[in-house]
Parts: C-alpha cells; structure tokens; sequence
C-alpha cells in the first residue's frame, strides 16, 4: 500500500496530490502510526519521503518542482486547512514532521506559514510553531531567524502599527510568548546594535499591559513540554538596561554632532526615538511588575526568572556602564540618572519577583549581585536595601539547617 | 513615600513603585490605600474594586477605608449624571456580593434613622438585584416594624408603608429568589399594600391643586385623572410620596404575590397591559371560585376579589361622583337611577314583584349619551358589585372582608357608601339603598346633594312612597329653576339631541326586564326627568279611587311638554273625563296652551266627544251660575264664554310650554304634593 500511496500521488497533479498527501499523513499520524501493510520497507521513511516530495516539494527523485507564487499560497492555505482539521493529539506530531527536522529550505516556507496563520488568526499553526520554539530553544538560530523574519515583515517594513500583530496575544498566547522571548534575545538591548525597533517593543509592552498572562503562558506549557525559556528575564533586560543605553546613544549624537557638525538625522531625530522607547520601557516595567503579581496569584511551577538571571543582568549592566569616551558634563548627568532608574528597576523586579512562587533564589548569585552594586555601579539605597534583605532572609532560611 | 511625588507626571512609576512598596511592607495600610486612590484616580474600576476589596479583607478597622466606603455608598444614592458618581457606581458593582453585602452591613448599621437604612439599601438593592436575597425581607421587616413603633399607624399612607408597598415590595417578590417567608407573611404584605393604595387613592387633596400632577394622566382608561396626592407623612418628601400608577402597581403586587403562592396564572401576564390583567383576574377568580378547594383557593378568592373591588369600585366611585376628593367640584356627578317605565310597553308594576320575577337577570343600565366612557363607567360599575357580592358570598369571606376594610381611612368609606347606595338600586334593594343615601346626603350639597335626592326620590317611588318622592323631585325643580344662568330648557324637545336619545331609548325598552338609568346631574337632563317622574307618579292615581279632577288636569299640562310624546296617556286621561261626564279645573287656561288638547276639549264639550260637563273656565261656571242667578239661558252665555275662551287661547298658541310648564311648576307646587297625600 505505501507503494500504492506513493504510486498514486505520483500520479496526480498539484493541488490533488498535496491535499491527498496531507490527508494521508493526518490519518496516519492519528492512528499511531501502524505498520503499512504489504510495505517491506521503512514505513517512517515512506511517510517522510511523502512530505518531502508533496508538502515540502524538495524532491529526492529529481529536481526539486517550483511552485507558482499562486500554487505556493494554495499549498499554505492546504497546509494551514489541515492544522485545523487534524485531532488535537495529531498536531503537533505533523508539524513535526514537516519541520522537526531541521529547516534548511523549509524555514522559508515556514516563515510563509506563520505569516498566513498570522493573518488568518490560525491558532492551530501557531501553537505548533510556539511549541516548536519552545522546544528548540527560543534562543536557537532556527528560532532567532524566524523571528527576525516576522520582525522585519511585520515591524519594519510597515511603520504603522499591525492590526495582526496587536490582537496576537488574544489568538495564540503561547506564541506571543515565545516570539517575545526569541526578540528580547535577538534585540538585546545591549547598545546601539542591538535596539529592539520602537513599533516591536510598542507591541510587546502592549502585549504585556493588556495581558498579564503572557508572560506565563510557556511556563505553563512547562509541564508538558519540558524546555522551556521564559520572556521575563529578557524584558527585565530591555527594562534595566535600556534607560541607560538610551542616554548614552543620545550623548553620543550630541558629541559627534558637536565634533562633526550636522549630521544624517542629528540629535533631534535620535532625541525623538530615545523618548518613545523610553515611554515604551516605562509602560512594560509597570506591565513586567503587574504580570510577576499575577504570577503570585497562581500555580506555576517555579522559573519565570531566577537570581541568576538578575545576577546577569546587573553584570551586563556593568559593561555597558560608564560611559565611554569624552562627554558633556550634562550627558554625564543624564547618564547619572538613567542608570539611577535601571538600578530601581532592577531592585523593584526582584523585590517583587521574589514575592512570587516562580522566582528561583539563590543566594551566591544574590551575593554576587551585592557585591556588583556596591563596587562597580553608583549607590542606590532602594537596591542595596532590596538585596539585604533578601540576604536577611535567605540566612534566616538556610541558618537552622 | 516616593510614590507619591510621582502620581500625575508619571503614571507608570508611580504605580511601579506602589507595587514595590507593597511587595516590601504587605502590612501597611498607607500603601494600599495609596495605590486604592491612584487607580481611582486612574479611573480604572477593576484595580481599584480589587485593592478595595483586598484593603476591606486586611484592614477592616481602618477609619479612612470606612469613609471611603461610606462615601461610595452615598454616591449610588445621587443622580447619575456625575461622572465622579458613576465611577463609584461601577466600582461598586465590581466588587463580589459577599464584599457589597459587608460593605452595606457595616454601612447601615452607623445610620440610626431606619427611615435613611432602608432607602440606602433600596437604592443600593434597585442597582445590584443580587442583594435583595440577602436584604430584602430584612428590610421589609425593619419597615413594618417601624410603622408599628411609630404613630402614624392609624394612616396608611405614610412614609414606611410607601417605602415599603411601593418600593421594597415589588423588588423583593420580583428579584428576592427563593424567600424564606411563609405565606401569612405574603397575604399580611399584599393586605397592606391594598390598604396603603386604597387609602392613598381616595385621600383628599390637600391646599393648592399644585399637586394635580400629570402622573395621573397616564391612566391608560382615559379616566378622570385621579388626583395624585402628595401628602408626606413624616420623612419623605412630597415628591417622594408621588406614586405614579397606583393600580397598575398594586395589580403587580397582587399577581407577584400570585405567582410566589402558585396561583394559577399565565406565565408572561406581568408583562400584559392593565386591562388584560384585570380581565385575566376576573376569569382567574371565577375559575377560582368554581373550584373552590383548601385554604389557598379561598385566599385567592379573598384577595384578587379585594383587589378588583377596590379597584372598579373606586374606578366608579370617581367616574360617577366627583366630588369626593373634593378637587373637581366643577364637574357634574353622574346619578344612577331607577328607569321611568314608558306607558307604551308597560305600566308601572311594583318594583318588589318584579324584582323577584327578575330576580336572575341584572337589570339594564341604559346610559344618557352625553356621558363620556360610558361604557367603561359601567364595566366597573358591574365588576364592583361582582366582587362584593362574591366577597360577601360566605360568612367567612365577609368577615375577612370587613376587617380588611376597618382599616380604611373615613374618604374610603365615603366611597364605599357612595357605590353601596348605587348597588343597592341597582339590585333593588331600596330601603338599603335609603339608609345609606339619607346618612350622605346630610353632608353633600350642591349638585351631589340633588344626585343623592333624585336617588332618594326614585327609590322612594319604587317604594311607592309618591308624596315623598315627588316632594324631593318638586326640591330639585326648584333647585334648578332657581339657579343663575341661562334658563334651563325643561322639556327634552328642546334640546338637541333629545330625539335621538329617545329613540335609543325606545329600542332597549323593547328588552324586557328592569331598566336603570345613569345620566348627568345637569338641569338639561334632570329637568325632563322630574317631569317624566311627576307624571309617572300622577298616573299611578289613574285607577284608584283617589283620582281627583286635579291630578287629571295636573297630568294634561305636563304632557304638553314634549308633545305628543306622550298622547296615549293624554287619551286614557280624555277617556277618564268621558266616563266621569264632568271635569272641574279653573286654572286650565292658565296652564293649557297645545292646540291638540285644547281642541280635544272643544270636542268633549260637543254630543259627539260625550257631552262632558265642563268647569274649566278661570271662574267656575258654578259660581257665575249663581252670580247670574236663575236667568234661563244663562248656560247659553257660558257656553260662548267657553267657546270664546277655547278660540282665545288658540290665538295665543305660541307661547312656550316651557315657560307655561315652568311657571306651573313653580305656582301650583302646593296643589301637586295634595294630590299625593
């Protein structure tokens, strides 16, 4: 039979064959996978085989087919029908087995995927890609490049904000989590190569002001799939050092343009863009405070963000700070006051986040992080307060035994 | 705290801050009720109800949290236009039952003036129905209890029985759930709230007709507008008191309180129109009463009876007599009568015969055309009497039944008296009827007083009581005739529509059965009457040995009014004067003017008309007999006197029998009561 099927699908054309082949794959996949009767061969490889040649169309017999522009949307929406039809057992296994494997080729064609699933509000495939990015790790390349992709198509190339992307959080969750995460990873905010673009984090301290869950959706999912990164240590990156950064571009163009006259944008332009990221982070610390509270309220396993990640965010803090080369006297003092903000920040994230259930604590780190900001950054009373305390109580913890 | 210098520029670190600070000291009340205050501020109503709720959960000692909740409270209380009110409104209604019902608890126990309790928590209960199963039969009792305890029991309109019948009542039967009331409790609330309408209805109208409102004119019968009355009695204020559609409110009550007692009753009637309602109850109580089963059924019977009666009684009462409430004098009562019997199709038989032949039968109430929604007058006129035969049916629904209405005030019971005086004419009961309209009418005056002695007088003629009767009749005349304006037409012929009425008149009166009148008190319709009545009660004399020349003569001037109307009477009269052979009345020149008649004289004097013996000359041939002594031929003389006088008054036909009648009326008054004694 599995020669039949391959016989048969060989034998009809474009549409026939993909739609013959997905609906074979699906009820295969739904009956567990049983053994093809009067096939000799590898049954798993006959299925791959088919997928390859009739849904991926990079044919091991011959030269790979090209599709149409129109053929190829045909097979998306064929592909995306099938996500929908298919028991909610069989999803995720058929996704896998499109683009388990490893996508070199079908990442573009799943880049086309998730944009269509994106603007048809197709939560089925988007479920399957959040908990393959879950799975390969967020911060993967595969990952990371997918996501730069939807950036781009979503963010950059139209300035306008996207009414796909604004309802995102409401259609799949789970993926506007793990998108988040794979963004703060790929934007680090680490300085001026690596600032998220300003329509990305409106977004996502959109996404996180209107929805405290978000932030909690893959940490739920922890239970099932057990890979898991969350987007929270990530934000708190954005939030901590981005004041800072920030100030730091805007005194760099205040000194070139002093050194080098006018230059391409100049100041004003940078000054423009700093103060809307700098509203964007205010927004998303309020909206990261609110989504730790809730995350108090509930059951979740523990690990929305542990001490080392604060460890680690407050040693990034140090490379980044002070600033480097020659500055006005009134850069420095605006440099002052936005690592005063990042240092608050930072000390309200692990006040709070230490009141929840999901913070991990660990006191070496804790240590480590005393001793960062009493020798390394300025002083800040909120933070060392913070730190001591938590100090308190970690040996209060840990003293009788 | 830092906070604070940053709630208005910085929104977003001010309440990153909060979340901090509250992270830090979980105990300090300062910082919640910081953070309760920005989120209002903020005017976000699920943050704010949320912390509220937590702040009630962890400080409930807190003064500042109290007085917020007070002030929340109150706020429901006020008009909603305010944005900062409506706020609180949603606020509240954001927070879980179990938190309002706590918050008003605490709330209402500070307020020591019961009166101010219930309102908030009616208020509070109009705008969250979740409440009222937890509140709402407590404060029906504390309001019970508190007229109780208060002096204003003896008036049931008063503030608590307001607060208590129309608001709280209809909320709690209609939002409450499942009660845990029994049944004596539901009857003793609907029995309240009768009383309360019933007396608030029927109150009198106080000083100025300001409070003449247009809520009455939403009375969908198009009825006179019942006065609606505004007479607070001790802490509500007079618009307070306004109650805008009396029965339509306690129709509601009394078939909320159906459906809480499983009457057998339609399922979406509530939402029916008033008329529907009540056409429903009165198949609902003759189906009822058919039944007739247990305790519940007569409870029913008892209490939706109550209700119509009071209702169509009431609706009656005002329709038919104006002057209870004492704010419509100017307009004319309308007087239910005993039908003067047309001598064509019948003679007048003694009413008690015919009442016990008739007895199955209603008699016919024939309505005078001038008077407006005669029809729906009559409707309640029939349904009251109904219902208080069917209240008065058993000894025991009777007894029920007169201590319901002990407690009514003295302007129901007016009114009650009013109806039971119509009813008993109507069921021919008229000596009742005498003693209910002689205790009335000691107090009327005006136009009542001569609706209540044209009632007296007909049932005193039912009773065959003449000389009464006509004696109050003659009163009215005078009455009449006496009173400023333009003279009053008399005979009916001259008023417009008369013949027209008379014709309707004639096609019921081929209907066999006792026949009542209803016709305004105005002298255009009271006037004919009385002449009609005068005659009928003349002509009862006809075949008794005290028929006199008088009455004979009395009936021929009146029967010029509306001539020839009449005519078959007139010949009967002639006929009399035939078989007698003589006629003696010198006033008829005076009085006698109709052509018809006076040449049905000049006939009776002829050897064809019978060769009467005529003394109808202004002096009596008698006497001028004896003033020309013995002279043969001297009746020769008299004759062309005669003859000369018949011919004289012919010429001076056109003078109006109404004038003639009038002045007849008023001149020979004392001579038409002799013919009764």
């Amino acid at each position: 039979m599995g020669e039949n099927i391959l016989g048969r699908l060989f034998r009809l054309s474009f549409p026939d064959c993909t739609r013959e082949a997905l609906s074979f794959l699906t009820s295969y996949i739904s009956q567990d996978c049983p053994a093809i009767p009067g096939l000799n061969a590898n049954t798993e490889q006959v299925i791959v085989e088919i997928c390859q040649e009739f849904v991926l169309f990079q044919s091991n017999r011959g030269p790979p087919k090209k599709l149409s522009s129109v053929q190829e949307l045909n097979l998306l929406d064929m592909i995306c029908t099938c996500f929908k039809e298919a028991p909610e057992k069989s999803k995720y296994r058929i996704f896998n087995l499109m683009f388990g494997a490893h996508c070199n080729g079908s990442g573009n064609l799943l880049t086309k995927l998730v944009s269509l699933a994106l603007s048809t509000r197709c939560a089925p495939v988007l479920f399957c890609v959040a908990i393959w990015m879950q799975e390969r790790d967020s911060l993967s390349t595969d990952v990371k490049c997918l996501t730069h992709r939807l950036v781009n198509d979503y963010c950059l190339l139209y300035p306008d904000p996207s009414n796909v992307f604004c309802k995102l959080p409401s259609v799949s969750p789970l993926f506007a989590c793990n998108f988040i995460t794979s963004a703060t990873s790929y934007y680090s905010f680490g300085g001026a190569d690596s600032l998220p673009p300003l329509s990305l984090l409106q977004h996502v301290s959109d996404w996180v002001g209107q929805d405290n869950t978000v932030c909690c959706e893959s940490l739920r999912q922890a239970t099932i799939h057990h890979a898991y990164t969350t987007p929270v240590p990530g934000l708190t990156g954005w939030c901590v050092r981005g004041p800072l950064v920030c100030s730091q571009l805007l005194a760099k163009a205040k000194a070139s343009m002093s050194t080098a006259g006018v230059n391409k944008g100049g100041p004003d332009s940078v000054q423009a863009q700093v103060v809307s990221l700098l509203a964007c982070l205010d927004k998303l610390h309020l909206a990261l405070l609110q989504s730790l509270v809730f995350s108090a309220c509930v059951n979740l396993s523990p690990g929305l963000i542990s001490a080392g990640d604060l460890a680690h965010i407050t040693h990034t803090l140090t490379v980044v700070y002070p600033l480097q080369g020659d500055c006005s006297a009134e850069s420095r003092e605006e440099e002052s006051a936005a690592i005063g903000v990042a240092l608050e920040r930072l000390a309200q994230i692990l006040q709070v986040a230490s009141g929840t259930r999901t913070y991990i604590s660990d006191r070496g780190k804790i240590k480590e992080m005393e001793s960062i900001a009493r020798h390394k950054l300025p002083h800040n009373r909120l933070l060392l307060m913070v730190l001591k305390q938590q100090l308190q109580a970690s040996s209060s913890y840990s003293a009788p035994s | 705290m830092r906070a604070r210098s940053f709630p208005k520029t910085d929104p977003y670190s001010a309440k990153a801050w909060l979340i901090t600070a509250k992270s830090l000291f979980p105990q300090s009340f300062v910082i919640q009720f910081e953070f309760y205050i920005v989120e209002k501020t903020a005017k976000n109503v699920d943050e704010a109800a949320r912390i509220l709720q937590d702040m009630l959960q962890n400080f409930p000692d807190e003064q500042s949290l109290w007085a917020e909740v007070q002030s929340i409270l109150e706020s429901l209380q006020k008009e909603p236009q305010d944005q900062k009110y409506c706020f609180l409104t949603e606020l509240f209604a954001a927070i879980p039952t179990a938190t309002q019902c706590g918050m008003l608890a605490q709330v209402s126990k500070t307020i020591s003036d019961v009166l101010e309790r219930c309102q908030l928590l009616l208020i509070v209960m109009r705008k969250f129905p979740n409440l009222v199963p937890e509140h709402g039969i407590k404060v029906m009792e504390m309001l019970v209890q508190e007229e109780i305890n208060s002096d204003v029991v003896n008036n049931p309109v008063n503030c608590y029985r307001k607060l208590l019948v129309c608001d709280v009542m209809p909320l709690v039967l209609e939002k409450g759930g499942h009660l845990e009331v029994n049944v004596f409790q539901l009857y003793l609330w609907l029995q309240r709230a009768i009383e309360f309408y019933v007396s608030y209805i029927s109150q009198p109208a106080q000083g100025s007709s300001g409070s003449m409102e247009t809520s009455a004119s939403s009375d969908t019968e198009g009825s006179r507008p019942s006065p609606a009355k505004a007479r607070g009695l001790s802490g509500l204020s007079e618009a307070e008191m306004q109650v805008p559609d009396p029965w339509g409110n306690l129709l509601r009550l009394l078939l909320l309180t159906g459906h809480r007692l499983n009457w057998d009753m339609e399922q979406n009637i509530l939402s029916r129109p008033k008329e529907y309602q009540i056409a429903s109850l009165q198949h609902q109580l003759t189906r009822a009463k058919a039944s007739n089963a247990g305790e519940t059924n007569k409870k029913q019977i008892l209490h939706t009876g109550m209700v119509l009666f009071v209702y169509s009684m009431v609706h009656y009462v005002n329709h038919v007599h104006v002057d209870i409430a004492g704010t419509t004098a100017h307009q004319t009562p309308v007087v239910l009568l005993e039908a003067l019997s047309s001598p064509y199709t019948e003679r007048l038989s003694p009413p008690k015969a015919k009442k016990n032949k008739l007895e199955k039968s209603p008699p016919l109430i024939v309505p005078s055309h001038t008077i407006n929604a005669s029809a729906s007058i009559l409707q309640s006129f029939e349904m009251a009497v109904k219902c208080f035969e069917l209240l008065n049916s058993t000894e025991e629904l009777k007894y029920e039944f007169y201590q319901l209405c002990q407690k009514w005030r003295k302007e129901t019971h007016i009114m009650m008296s009013y109806f039971q005086a119509d009813m008993n004419i109507y069921q021919g009961n008229y000596l009742e009827a005498i003693t209910h309209l002689q205790t009335l009418v000691g107090t009327a005056n005006g136009k009542t007083a001569m609706k209540l002695n044209l009632q007296l007088a007909s049932c005193h003629l039912c009773l065959k009581q003449y000389s009464k009767a006509c004696q109050l009749v003659l009163e009215q005349v005078e009455t009449v005739l006496s009173l400023p304006g333009p003279p009053v037409p008399l005979c009916s012929s001259s008023s417009g529509n008369a013949g027209e009425e008379e014709e309707g008149e004639e096609s019921i009166s081929s209907v066999p059965g006792r026949r009542l009148r209803l016709m305004q008190c105005t002298g255009a319709e009271v006037l004919p009457f009385c002449l009609q009545f005068l005659t009928v009660s003349l002509r009862t004399k006809m075949s008794t040995y005290q028929l006199t020349d008088s009455i004979l003569a009395h009936m021929i001037i009146l029967l010029q009014c509306d001539w020839p109307r009449q005519e078959a009477l007139f010949n009967e009269i002639i006929s009399t004067i035939q078989k007698q052979g003589t006629f003696t009345y010198n006033a008829f020149f005076y009085y006698v003017h109709q052509v018809d008649i006076l040449e049905e004289f000049a006939f009776l004097d002829t050897p064809e008309g019978g060769k009467v013996n005529l003394d109808i000359m202004p002096i009596s041939t008698k006497a001028l007999a004896q003033q020309r002594t013995v002279t043969r031929g001297v009746n020769k003389g008299v004759k062309e006197d005669f003859k000369a006088a018949l011919e004289k008054q012919v010429g001076r036909v056109p003078e109006s029998s109404d004038i003639l009648i009038r002045r007849f009326l008023h001149d020979e008054r004392e001579e038409l009561l002799k013919s009764f004694v």
